[in-house]
């Protein structure tokens, strides 16, 4: 049933072609398609002055998506993810990280989270076609009502709606990070074997978090941002642990439907190190501080300016 | 589960196809997690022994670099007391990608058209309690101080940015695969 599914929905996909499908439909389109297509790419991207060559390949399948992410440049790491975990390799520290995979409690999300509520916040329009990896592309930007998100720029392949190109600018136009693919195709169905690690091997040290709801503390919850930029709305909320902190984490999980931001609380060891100051990576910006025997982290695809305001605000209620 | 297959998943010496068994055994029972953090630690004291093995899985070249970085995020004044986190992030070496800058008040991130933002501060959702109104005049160091991230500061920073990505993959309108900065740390 799900295969019969997936083949009507790449059909759909594929039938919709042409120059003149509204902004808002192909966004919708793209966003049905990188999750329901199962292909095969690689991609070049682009933070600052680092440029790295990617391999992506997506499996849709029986209503689960599986994808492997591996570097073609650098150092050998993978990444995978499928219905219940997400898998990190990375040959160059010989470590392997697994981390139980959130998408569950939230899968609804992806696919009823409608693109006429993006445009409360974030005006469409067409910038043009291009061509992009020998593909048609159909150029959308996508521009924040407010200052305090990002600019996009996305390029949707024509024929099967996968992104092909994206760009996010921040202000002053200046570009944060941007990926192209170089070739991409498009198949019918992707061997296990493709979706296995293959840097694995003996020596290797394996990690796990022990996510998402199982220390049964929920001392920390009750923390909560008193202000969040018009239309993030809270996705998901639980206290997790995770392999990087020795106290359990308050998590919780905003979006306006197109940026993300995370809020991370977490009682300080009395030996721990405490943080305060921001750091980015790309278009992801974080920012922390200490409020009491807290430390209070704000990540996010957004503006420092507006994740510094973001966590300023988060405080205790009863 | 027995403890042996625990001992041979530690050492990396296991049936690759009863790798999801033993995750979710792990995931599962509390018991056999302290096992595999006992396992794990004394395997890591070996090495540490055998070849100076950096129990924080900060690589050497990831150190340099690091120490080469302006200051990332200062800590507080207290001491790190340095302990040996069984869990140490796997992707320590993710510290590169974490491009650092000038923070605070009256640093240049303040300037620019993002600090519209500052300037004209969006109407808070909820009425502003007056702790809330206080928190939000929290005084931030003017500068940050010329001090070395400790690497627990580190790892949980990072840990952080790992659950982010995980989350952002699975939200919202994708323009980017979140992933690709996990994998792309900057190569030095």
């Amino acid at each position: 049933m799900y295969r019969l599914l997936s083949t009507l929905v790449v059909g759909l996909m594929t039938a919709q072609l042409g120059a003149a499908e509204p902004p808002a439909e192909l966004l919708q389109r793209m966003h049905d398609a990188t999750r329901m297509l199962t292909y095969d790419g690689i991609f070049i991207y682009q933070r600052g002055p680092s440029i790295e060559t990617m391999r992506i390949m997506h499996r849709y399948d029986s209503g689960v998506e599986t994808e492997r992410l591996i570097s073609l440049s650098g150092p050998r790491r993978e990444i995978i993810r499928d219905g219940e975990r997400v898998t990190c390799v990375f040959a160059d520290d010989q470590e392997v990280m697994v981390e139980k995979n959130p998408s569950q409690k939230v899968l609804g999300l992806e696919f009823t989270q409608p693109i006429d509520k993006l445009a409360t916040f974030y005006g469409f329009s067409s910038a043009g076609q291009d061509r992009i990896a020998d593909r048609a592309a159909q150029v959308v930007a996508v521009n924040p009502k407010t200052p305090d998100r990002y600019t996009y720029k996305i390029w949707i392949d024509e024929q099967t709606g996968l992104l092909l190109k994206s760009v996010i600018i921040g202000g002053a136009d200046e570009v944060l990070e941007q990926l192209q693919f170089t070739q991409i195709q498009v198949v019918d169905s992707m061997a296990d074997a493709m979706l296995q690690p293959e840097i694995v091997g003996s020596g290797f040290t394996w990690r796990f978090d022990a996510s998402a709801d199982e220390t049964g503390d929920q001392s920390d919850m009750g923390w909560a941002p008193n202000w969040m930029p018009a239309g993030f709305e809270l996705q998901d909320e639980n206290i997790e642990t995770m392999a990087t902190s020795e106290m359990p984490v308050s998590h919780a999980v905003y979006s306006d439907g197109l940026a993300m931001v995370s809020v991370f609380v977490e009682k300080l060891m009395d030996n721990g190190d405490s943080m305060e100051g921001h750091s980015s990576m790309g278009a992801v910006n974080a920012f922390s501080r200490v409020d009491g025997e807290h430390q209070i982290t704000v990540v996010g695809e957004i503006p420092l300016p507006t994740v510094r305001q973001i966590a300023a605000s988060v405080a205790y209620e009863e | 589960m027995d403890k042996e297959k625990i001992s041979s998943f530690v050492d990396g010496e296991f049936d690759h196809s009863q790798a999801g068994a033993v995750i979710d055994a792990l995931n599962d029972d509390p018991a056999l997690q302290a096992t595999w953090k006992r396992y794990h630690l004394i395997g890591e004291a070996l090495r540490a022994q055998d070849d100076n093995f950096d129990v924080f899985g900060v690589s050497e070249k990831i150190q340099v670099d690091l120490n080469n970085e302006p200051t990332l995020l200062a800590p507080r004044a207290k001491p790190a007391k340095v302990s040996v986190p069984w869990s140490g992030l796997a992707i320590a070496a993710s510290v590169a990608v974490v491009t650092v800058a000038v923070f605070l008040q009256g640093g240049p991130e303040s300037e620019g058209p993002q600090n519209a933002v500052l300037d004209n501060p969006p109407p808070v959702v909820a009425e502003p309690a007056p702790l809330v109104a206080q928190r939000s005049e929290i005084q931030y160091p003017e500068q940050t101080a010329s001090l070395s991230i400790s690497p627990n500061t580190q790892k949980r920073l990072e840990g952080y940015m790992v659950n982010f990505n995980e989350r952002r993959s699975t939200m919202g309108v994708r323009g980017m695969p979140p992933h690709v900065r996990t994998v792309g740390f900057e190569n030095k």
